[in-house]
């Protein structure tokens, strides 16, 4: 069939071929090449035994043989436990997260850790903090009556 | 589909949309340099994460 | 009443009794409007909220409750009753044929409003406090499951109809294309029904039979993928109509005709088959989904983009061409020229212009990086009321200014308010969005009573800013309180007038009223499908197939 488009028109139909290409050229970069992904952890956990789970019997920071770090914490309404995590500037931290009732978020306001807390997964991601300080940690997804006081401290503190 | 641009029929009414092609196109730049300043200038900054 | 929407003559057969199709539409957009008015009164408490006021009633409780009614009532509610009163004037008036089966098309409008009243009682008793997200397992009493998808039942008995109006217009027009105002609603009705069957399922299979006891535990992953599967072509469902106004009623009003008809059915064509397979982008940070089909989710978003690039282009062209017919010569000066005066166009005009924003918004959102900045962030409300919250709402307030007097057939009334009208909600919005969307890259979380955080030095800085957006939220209080008394007035006391027709504009070149590819949307909906059979078939298997832990219901509110 034939269809009639104005010169102007199909001019910017290109452009906003071009538009989309760079944008999806630059995603596909970041996932490919340098392996920046969205967390995206697959492990299942029953939400009801969370206390028992040797995943999460123990909860907070630990040190790894390679100078990276774990931290394993627990959302609940409406808090978070540990409420003060300490992690090293510089080094990889690998976060370990699940819920014991309802769906959560957690965020590290001004990084880009951030991520869903559901119940009866584990949400897992990794990164670096560069700038030591003390940074606000809050519940970002709707949990109930206390949502907006649901926060925690993460103490990024200087490497020897 | 083909586009037959060489009929002439593409001169609708008295002038061709010049207004709306300089509209599109600052708002495809700005689109553009919107992206990449909160890509480069926001997220990177801040340090990725990876999974 | 001496309501007409057309005024084809009686011996056309069948005779088209305009008055039968006006009372239906009429009553689906009071509705909307009702529902309107309780939504935007809530969103006034809200923002005394935000301001620090200490009202009596206010409380964490009180603000929660407000949230969940303003989001049912405006996202849920407002647009699919404006959505379905549209549907049947513009079939009624495109096709010029009465709309099938109207007791069906009635008993449609009752249930959907049995069910807004069942959700309505629920949630503002205090008993459905969950978000209008309502992820489990958070959960709310029955008569807000049941009530919500009530009013799905009744938008498809609605589609139904319309589609059965489209079939029997076809008989009688064999070849003929389908008229652009009816195709867009088609378009709306396909990616409505491919849409509704996730939270149908949802609903069916977990939420239900969940909180009635039923059934002890759900899997809140799975939810959020049914969900998501729903909820972003829920936004291609009040999208698509507001794009059919711009194509077709504004650019008319304005004194222009359409740039492309031809292009225009490519943009409904390309929302019908990429409006469903897309709907990870909003579980980018979802743990339990693996990043593959995130990054799928990803691609076939941003190919969604294109139609709406390609709609700035061809309705801007129209009002641009309209504006030169009046003597305009300059690069810009045809912006000037257009009729800023008449409340439909002017909301039309502002309504892209705040969309123009809210589209880079989204291209930030799809994209898995940035996205990690301004995720479940006071952005992502900044970003929504300027899509779902101008593009859609201010179109609808303007398309009633225009479509109201013709189906009653009474005069306009307060017109001066009404002229006001999209430029008080514009200045809202611009005060309430920006102050969002920074608050939010700064890290400030969305849906929160306080955001003071016990006193924390980074939250002290978004204060400033969340007063700015309870400022903006204000005016558009006063907005959508001048939208209700237009309303009123014209239907209370608007003068009998003589009736005018429902018009459609013409396009710029003679195009061919012969049927074409784009007619064919049996086709269209099948490679829909298929799509969505790609993007999502496996992930929801394998999800069943997994073992998962469910959880039970709280109801921490």
């Amino acid at each position: 069939m034939t269809m009639h488009v104005h010169v102007y028109e199909r001019a910017w139909m290109w452009a906003a071929g071009v538009i989309i290409v760079l944008f999806l050229g630059t995603l596909a970069y970041a996932a490919v090449a340098q392996g920046l992904r969205p967390p995206s952890h697959v492990e299942m956990i029953d939400p009801r035994t969370v206390w028992d789970d040797p995943r999460f019997a123990e909860r907070g920071e630990v040190t790894q043989a390679d100078g990276s770090v774990v931290v394993t914490a627990v959302a609940m309404t409406f808090a978070f436990q540990p409420a003060e995590i300490h992690v090293p500037a510089g080094r990889p931290v690998t976060f370990r997260l699940t819920s014991t009732d309802v769906q959560h978020g957690f965020q590290i306001v001004g990084t880009n850790a951030n991520t869903l807390v559901i119940p009866g997964y584990v949400s897992q991601f990794t990164t670096v903090f560069k700038t030591p300080g003390e940074y606000l940690i809050v519940c970002n997804e709707y949990c109930g009556t206390g949502h907006h006081m649901m926060s925690a401290k993460l103490i990024v503190e200087a490497a020897p | 589909m083909t586009s037959d641009l060489d009929s002439g029929r593409e001169h609708r009414g008295e002038e061709h949309p010049r207004g709306t092609l300089a509209v599109v196109a600052l708002y495809g730049v700005l689109f553009v340099l919107g992206w990449f300043a909160i890509y480069l200038f926001i997220y990177l900054p801040r340090g990725p994460v990876t999974r | 009443m001496t309501a007409a929407l057309t005024s084809k003559p009686a011996f056309l057969s069948p005779p088209v009794k305009t008055r039968r199709d006006a009372r239906l539409a009429v009553a689906n957009i009071g509705v909307a409007i009702g529902a309107f008015g309780i939504a935007a009164f809530m969103a006034l408490m809200q923002a005394l909220s935000r301001a620090n006021l200490d009202l009596p009633w206010r409380s964490a409780g009180m603000y929660y409750l407000s949230v969940t009614a303003h989001g049912v009532l405006m996202a849920l509610v407002f647009t699919t009753f404006f959505i379905m009163g549209l549907g049947v004037a513009f079939a009624n008036a495109s096709l010029e044929r009465n709309v099938s089966y109207p007791k069906l098309a009635w008993s449609g409008f009752w249930i959907a409003v049995l069910g807004t009243a069942a959700a309505a009682w629920a949630i503002l008793t205090g008993k459905a406090t969950v978000l209008y997200t309502f992820y489990p397992p958070l959960q709310a009493h029955p008569a807000f499951y049941l009530g919500l998808t009530l009013v799905v039942v009744g938008s498809w008995i609605w589609s139904l109809v319309l589609l059965a109006t489209w079939y029997a217009w076809r008989r009688d027009h064999a070849g003929r294309t389908t008229p652009l105002p009816m195709y867009g609603m088609l378009a709306t009705i396909i990616v409505w029904l491919i849409a509704t069957i996730g939270v149908a399922a949802e609903m069916l299979f977990q939420l239900i039979p969940w909180s009635l006891g039923l059934k002890e535990t759900v899997d809140p992953l799975l939810s959020r993928l049914l969900f998501w599967y729903f909820g972003h072509p829920l936004v291609y469902f009040w999208l698509l109509p507001a794009y059919t106004i711009w194509y077709t009623v504004a650019v008319k009003i304005a004194g222009g005709k359409l740039f492309s008809d031809q292009l225009a059915r490519v943009v409904f064509a390309t929302f019908i088959v990429l409006s469903a397979p897309v709907g990870m982008h909003h579980q980018f940070m979802d743990p339990g989904v693996a990043s593959g089909w995130k990054l799928l989710h990803t691609f076939l978003t941003f190919g969604i983009l294109f139609p709406s690039f390609l709609t700035a282009f061809t309705v801007t062209a129209s009002f641009e061409v309209a504006a030169r017919a009046k003597g305009a010569r300059g690069l810009f000066d045809w912006i000037f020229k257009l009729p800023w005066g008449d409340p439909t166009v002017s909301s039309v005009l502002l309504a892209m212009l705040l969309f123009a924003v809210g589209g880079f918004g989204g291209a930030i959102n799809a994209s898995f990086v940035t996205d990690s900045v301004v995720h479940n962030t006071a952005w992502i409300q900044g970003h929504f009321h300027l899509t779902v919250g101008s593009a859609v709402a201010l179109t609808f307030m303007g398309t009633a200014y225009w479509l109201i007097p013709r189906l009653t057939g009474q005069e306009l009334e307060l017109g001066l308010l009404a002229k006001v009208q999209p430029y008080l909600w514009f200045l809202g919005m611009v005060l309430f969005s920006i102050a969002n969307h920074v608050t939010g890259l700064m890290g400030m979380p969305r849906r929160i009573y306080d955001a003071t955080y016990q006193g924390s030095a980074v939250a002290e800085k978004w204060q400033a800013l969340t007063l700015t957006s309870a400022v903006g939220g204000l005016f558009l209080f006063m907005s959508a309180a001048f939208f209700l008394l237009v309303m009123l007035g014209t239907v209370l006391a608007g003068k009998r007038t003589e009736t005018r027709r429902v018009e459609f504009s013409d396009t710029l070149l003679p195009e061919s009223n012969r049927s074409s590819v784009f007619d064919r949307l049996g086709w269209w909906t099948v490679i829909a499908i298929i799509l969505v059979l790609i993007a999502y078939a496996y992930p929801v298997y394998s999800q069943l197939q997994m073992q998962t832990f469910g959880s039970p219901g709280y109801k921490p509110y």
